[in-house]
């Protein structure tokens, strides 16, 4: 098992956090901190020696400033794909070397438990139809899995259409969705497991709460 | 008669107003503080910002301001800060749009003429001050500077508006996220209502067109509302819902 690098979420998911080689989508708004779970899943990775990829169409300075936004040390950073900042760069026209560079970076790290990050998938999915997406991510996600390593996703929800989204998340071995919910005049930021390789399913929504200092998820009574 | 009606259309397009914004700040505040992403959760206190001050704006025409120059400046305080927080947030907007954009395109010179619109926006409010302050509004006759300042503010400030809201609707076509699209397309359409408002500040004192101003005011500030409302998908916790953790750790 892999850690998700916040125990309140690893104890929700049995303790221990992701499944080894699976892949993860996490689904929800823009705003309400999906990298932010991204974040910890790489730092917890780095901590424990892991080889960590990060994977991103946004330059490496905004991903840094963010990190640190919500407490995470920069000392240690993982190994970048990016618009800009990286020696690697981030091409979102250009599929085929994004999938390469991704391969080509975890393989060349093959005797490491790896982690891949990665916020490529909405962008992709936007400028690509999504049969050709389907194809790329299934390829991929199983070309990775050939090794040891947990491939994290992120996927904007409200920027594809439903079925889109849906049709992705049968993709992955592990589903989270984050999103606001109304409860009569109150809104709270929840989070639900909608699915997770080789775990019954997780009923019921959990509160949790970025600070600058720490991520909690905790239960959330209806 | 008729100027009865006109007073009741009045209060109750006023009354609406109020509703809505304090329905709006209530909402916009509880998204904000859901909000992780510094660009979300500052858009969304933008939104209670604005709103406040249209709150503001609105309240004070229920109030009575003495006919002195102070008293003049006070009652036309909240329609400037009304309009100075609206082109900052909407340019904030188009800044958030063209940084959702994987392109990052500028929208029709947005980044060139933004400054030289806050500089308009900014002279033409100046002279709409100096105009309420110096020239008392009981005045029997109003100097030719005042018809020609005035004239400036209902021309300049609505066109320079009605500039933003077409950058707007545009940055909100190229936007990829469908939330940011439609709240970024009711923001544009409830700002040219809302520069259609103050082009109307010129029109004939008639009945009819204080309807129609009562009308696109109550719309603009109907079409903000659904703004704030389409910040962020909401959800609805399904009965039954209940969490089944034991137990929350802190890292």
């Amino acid at each position: 098992m892999v850690t998700t690098g916040v125990p309140s979420l690893d104890h929700l998911l049995g303790e221990d956090g992701y499944p080894d080689k699976s892949s993860i989508l996490v689904v929800g708004p823009p705003g309400i901190g999906k990298e932010v779970l991204g974040y910890w899943f790489v730092r917890s990775g780095l901590v424990q020696g892991d080889y960590c990829l990060y994977a991103t169409h946004r330059p490496v300075s905004d991903v840094l400033r963010d990190m640190k936004g919500v407490g995470i040390s920069t000392e240690r950073v993982p190994e970048w794909i990016s618009s800009s900042g990286s020696p690697v760069k981030c091409d979102l026209k250009d599929t085929t070397s994004i999938s390469f560079n991704i391969k080509e970076a975890v393989h060349r790290n093959k005797d490491r438990r790896a982690r891949v990050a990665t916020d490529l998938l909405s962008p992709l999915l936007v400028l690509n139809p999504v049969e050709s997406m389907y194809s790329y991510w299934s390829q991929l996600l199983s070309d990775l899995k050939q090794q040891d390593l947990v491939v994290f996703a992120l996927a904007e929800d409200g920027m594809h259409s439903p079925n889109t989204l849906t049709t992705m998340e049968q993709l992955f071995d592990g589903v989270i969705e984050m999103k606001l919910y109304e409860q009569g005049i109150a809104i709270t930021p929840l989070l639900r497991v909608k699915k997770m390789l080789g775990l019954p399913p997780v009923h019921g929504y959990f509160r949790f709460t970025v600070s600058n200092t720490a991520m909690e998820v905790a239960p959330h009574v209806v | 008669m008729s100027s009865d009606i006109t007073l009741v259309v009045n209060a109750i397009s006023g009354l609406a107003a109020v509703a809505l914004m304090v329905l709006g700040i209530w909402r916009s505040a509880q998204i904000a503080r859901g909000f992780v992403g510094r660009v979300y959760k500052s858009k969304a206190l933008w939104m209670a910002a604005l709103m406040s001050s249209i709150l503001l704006s609105e309240l004070s025409a229920f109030a009575q301001f003495p006919s002195t120059v102070l008293g003049s400046l006070l009652a036309t305080s909240p329609l400037i800060l009304v309009i100075l927080v609206s082109y900052a947030f909407v340019d904030r907007t188009i800044l958030v749009a063209m940084r959702s954009d994987f392109f990052h395109r500028d929208v029709i010179g947005w980044m060139k003429v933004r400054l030289s619109g806050f500089i308009l926006v900014a002279g033409a409010l100046c002279l709409l001050a100096a105009d309420s302050a110096l020239v008392p509004s009981d005045a029997p006759t109003t100097p030719f500077w005042s018809t020609v300042a005035f004239g400036i503010f209902v021309v300049v400030v609505p066109l320079v508006l009605g500039y933003a809201a077409i950058a707007i609707v545009i940055s909100a076509r190229r936007t990829p996220d469908r939330t940011l699209k439609r709240h970024i397309l009711f923001l544009g359409l409830s700002l040219a209502c809302f520069a259609m408002v103050l082009a109307l500040f010129a029109s004939p004192n008639t009945d009819l067109f204080d309807y129609l101003e009562d009308a696109l005011n109550v719309g603009s500030l109907y079409l903000l509302y659904r703004a704030v409302m389409s910040l962020t998908i909401l959800g609805r916790v399904e009965k039954g819902g209940e969490s089944t953790l034991s137990s929350s750790v802190t890292i």
